[in-house]
């Protein structure tokens, strides 16, 4: 049975990178006895299938992976175990079955919401909040495998809000575009931000994107 | 929350390895103990949690109530320089706290390239790297490893040295801290008060006189406390020793990131160049029954995937098949795969290593260590070119394809012919795959020739001899190279490493002006290629009026004061030199399993010498 969990990576663990969180949860699920499926072959791997990475330094509330079990096992006791046996700074927050036929989960997934902090001037936030809804060009330049390219990034910004004293950005993300956080977050504010942390509060699908 | 904020571990290569909060990491109240240790190791992360004796004398500590150990590791030079500029210090990861009110620094000493890297973190701790000016309040800085068997390098920097096995010495030695900071006495109290404990070497409490010529004149203790010779500690029973159930498991890539489990002190061989043949006898090992046990707690407890079996020589545990059976019986369901590195020709089993590669196979190394008979011999490596030849074609025939080769070059007694034996004897090697091959489609065979420069070093029967120069070991090289079948891969080590290591290793006092002058210009990371710079070396040499020359190409006289002769490790001079006479004369000494040689070691009463190999 395959199930889809959704977890956290808080502080503790926002600089490990995309490969040492499978290395994470092979080991935290052997720990956990769990009966985790392998692939066959000369080299086998356990079977799980991550979500999109996140940049090295952001914390998130919307991870995914699909881990495939060999035997039927209760989600309660996967949350719990698992949670047991990971370290706090990653936490197990639902679970839901899915089937070989449930497509992948960046599949349908359009946008990101992030809450960011930063050495926000008085009122700067409002600005940018202003700056995000505009309907003008808004042209970086972005550096890819092949080189740097200008591009117009404003069909990537969705939206955005203040909250206390942060500002809270949808972005695109997905397996077609993506647009960093931080540089659309320097980008609207038009001057190089001092970020204190960025936070990935959700993956939204097209019809979720507000 | 981390002590270095985040704009500046965002801008550092890898920045998981300064955080901790890993699995199984040990984290305590500080207002609820009484002694806070700093486990150091002098290089990064990476490294230092690739090591066994970090992790073992860790979770070792944190047993005792009374005390919180954390670990502490040299930053990367892109983090130090960050952390110089804007006055973060050294600090523990497990708190994220400043080392430099601590009640100890414990540094483990693995090699001698470390040394100003353990000068830049005591200064980076905000302390003065001279243990004279420390003063009271400062934390004592404390070293052990195998490196620390001739501790005179070190003797300006260091307080106290623990020689030998540390499992119990360190134990007594934090007891006798506790009582000292009970009674609030002065420093200089807990220096001779430890210094009583068998195994403790307090350099201070020394003095040394140096003859004309730069020899040792003598060396005496200066106060009643200070033994000579300070003797090694060996542990009451290895079988019941401490040995961790759980391990912290980094996020990151460590070069080893696996369940170690050292199933047997010691090595029975007495090859003539190991240092730790020496210092670690006499053989002992662990019972199948701890080992299995400690494997399955560790399994449990860290979820690691691979279990390493370590020792000088895994292949010469009495009942290696024995132990390999029961431990793949039980985890190869659990996906948990052994490994156990062999790196003898002769008790090498193909059966026991199809077993053990059955999850993964990787490649094979065999360390015949000299090129012809001849030199073998002088070496005491028991092994012959037939049972090479012999055990490279039953792995061929049992499908591998990679094999690696270890050689040392400019060993004592060595010529050309010696130094060309090496390509010979891999040429050899490579025929033998083809002929195994004959006819038939093969994989082509990746063999690599691996060859690192001989290092005469203490405690050994080579303490005596000189090493060759930068130059001599470039020609021999070149001579290997040149020689070597160009299907055969060559990998070699950097001279100007070999050459330092040889001159530092067998060091008295006066280096530690070298190294001192060594930091002060920068200097630091010399195990790293990119950083060593042999210059700076042999600059600080002629500003403390030293050479190199004089530690490293002069064949010391037999009756020299050795700057570590106050040590003693068990084995006797006497048998050393013995054997060093042997050596001249290409005579071969049996191992301790076939025959005992009378090197000293039953004084311990313990292992192998007692036929007690479990005690
Ligand atoms: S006393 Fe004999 S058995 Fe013991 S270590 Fe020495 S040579 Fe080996």
């Amino acid at each position: 049975m395959i199930y889809r969990i959704k977890y956290g990576r808080y502080e503790g663990v926002k600089y490990i990178s995309h490969l040492d969180i499978l290395k994470l949860f092979d080991r935290a699920t052997r720990r956990a006895d769990l009966p985790v499926a392998y692939s066959e072959g000369f080299n086998p791997h356990p079977k799980f299938v991550f979500g999109m990475p996140i940049p090295v330094g952001t914390t998130s509330e919307s991870e995914y992976v699909d881990i495939t079990f060999t035997e039927v096992i209760k989600k309660e006791d996967v949350l719990n175990k698992l949670n047991d046996a990971l370290p706090p700074s990653v936490r197990i927050l639902e679970i839901n079955e899915i089937t070989e036929q449930t497509p992948n989960i960046m599949k349908n997934m359009a946008a990101a919401k992030y809450r960011i902090k930063a050495d926000f001037e008085e009122g700067e936030i409002e600005k940018i909040v202003a700056k995000a809804h505009e309907k003008d060009e808004l042209v970086v330049e972005k550096k890819s495998k092949s080189g740097t390219k200008m591009v117009d990034i404003r069909p990537m910004i969705f939206f955005a809000k203040k909250e206390d004293d942060a500002l809270i950005l949808t972005t695109a993300a997905g397996n077609e575009v993506t647009l960093r956080a931080d540089l659309a977050v320097t980008t609207l504010a038009g001057r190089d931000l001092k970020i204190k942390s960025i936070h990935r509060l959700a993956l939204l699908t097209k019809d979720e994107i507000k | 929350m981390s002590y270095i904020p985040d704009d500046i571990l965002l801008s550092v290569e890898k920045p998981s390895r300064y955080t901790g909060g890993e699995w199984n990491e040990v984290i305590k109240d500080k207002n609820e103990i009484d002694i806070r240790v700093g486990f150091c190791f002098a290089d990064i992360y990476d490294i230092g949690m690739s090591h066994l004796g970090l992790k073992l004398l860790y979770h070792m500590l944190n047993e005792r109530k009374d005390t919180w150990c954390e670990r502490v590791f040299a930053p990367w030079p892109d983090l130090e320089e960050k952390m110089r500029a804007e006055g973060y210090k050294l600090y523990a990861l497990e708190s994220q706290e400043p080392v430099e009110n601590f009640d100890m620094l414990m540094f483990t000493l693995q090699y001698e390239m470390a040394f100003t890297n353990i000068l830049n973190m005591i200064d980076l701790a905000g302390l003065p790297v001279y243990s004279k000016d420390r003063t009271e309040g400062m934390p004592f800085i404390i070293a052990g490893g195998g490196v620390a068997n001739n501790p005179e390098p070190l003797a300006d920097f260091v307080d106290v040295f623990n020689i030998g096995e540390g499992e119990e010495v360190l134990n007594e030695i934090l007891d006798c801290y506790k009582e000292w900071k009970k009674a609030k006495k002065p420093r200089i109290e807990f220096l001779k008060e430890v210094s009583k404990i068998e195994g403790v070497y307090v350099p201070a409490f020394y003095r040394t006189e140096y003859n004309e010529d730069g020899t040792i004149k003598s060396f005496e203790p200066t106060e009643p406390e200070a033994k000579n010779p300070v003797k090694k500690r060996v542990v009451e029973s290895y079988d019941k020793c401490y040995f961790p159930e759980k391990f912290v498991v980094p996020y990151g890539n460590v070069v080893h990131d696996r369940i170690m489990i050292e199933v047997m002190r010691g090595c029975s061989h007495g090859c003539r160049f190991c240092q730790a043949g020496f210092i670690y006898r006499p053989v002992r090992e662990r019972s199948i029954d701890t080992i299995v046990n400690l494997a399955d707690k560790l399994v449990k407890s860290t979820g690691y995937e691979e279990i390493s079996l370590l020792s000088l020589s895994t292949c010469d545990y009495t009942d290696i098949a024995g132990l390999a059976d029961r431990l793949l019986d039980k985890f190869e369901e659990k996906r948990v795969s052994l490994s156990i590195p062999s790196s003898r020709v002769d008790a090498f089993t193909l059966g026991l290593a199809e077993r053990v590669s059955k999850v993964r196979k990787s490649g094979l190394t065999f360390a015949p260590e000299a090129g012809t008979q001849r030199m073998r011999d002088i070496i005491n490596k028991g092994v012959n070119e037939e049972d090479l030849l012999k055990s490279a074609r039953l792995a061929f025939e049992g499908g591998w394809n990679n094999v690696k080769l270890y050689f040392m070059l400019g060993l004592p007694y060595e010529t050309d012919e010696d130094v060309l034996g090496i390509p010979a004897l891999a040429k050899k090697v490579l025929d033998e795959y083809y002929d195994v091959y004959a006819n038939r489609k093969c994989r082509r065979p990746e063999i690599t020739v691996s060859v690192s420069t001989f290092v005469p070093k203490p405690f050994t029967p080579f303490q005596w001899c000189e090493q060759i120069t930068t130059e001599e070991i470039k020609r021999r090289q070149q001579l290997i190279k040149t020689n070597l079948d160009k299907r055969i891969r060559f990998s070699w080590h950097n001279p100007e490493t070999s050459v330092l290591e040889g001159t530092l290793s067998r060091g008295d006092r006066r280096i530690g002006q070298v190294i001192y002058n060594v930091w002060k210009d920068g200097g630091k990371f010399d195990a790293w290629d990119e950083y060593l710079s042999y210059e700076r070396w042999e600059k600080a040499f002629a500003d403390a009026g030293l050479t190199m020359e004089f530690y490293n190409q002069r064949e010391r006289r037999e009756n020299e004061i050795l700057p570590w002769d106050h040590i003693s490790v068990g084995v006797t001079k006497r048998f050393f030199r013995c054997e060093f006479e042997k050596a001249k004369r290409g005579e071969l000494t049996k191992g301790c399993l076939e025959k005992c040689s009378a090197c000293g070691m039953t004084s311990y009463g313990k292992g192998v010498c007692v036929n007690d190999i479990q005690n």
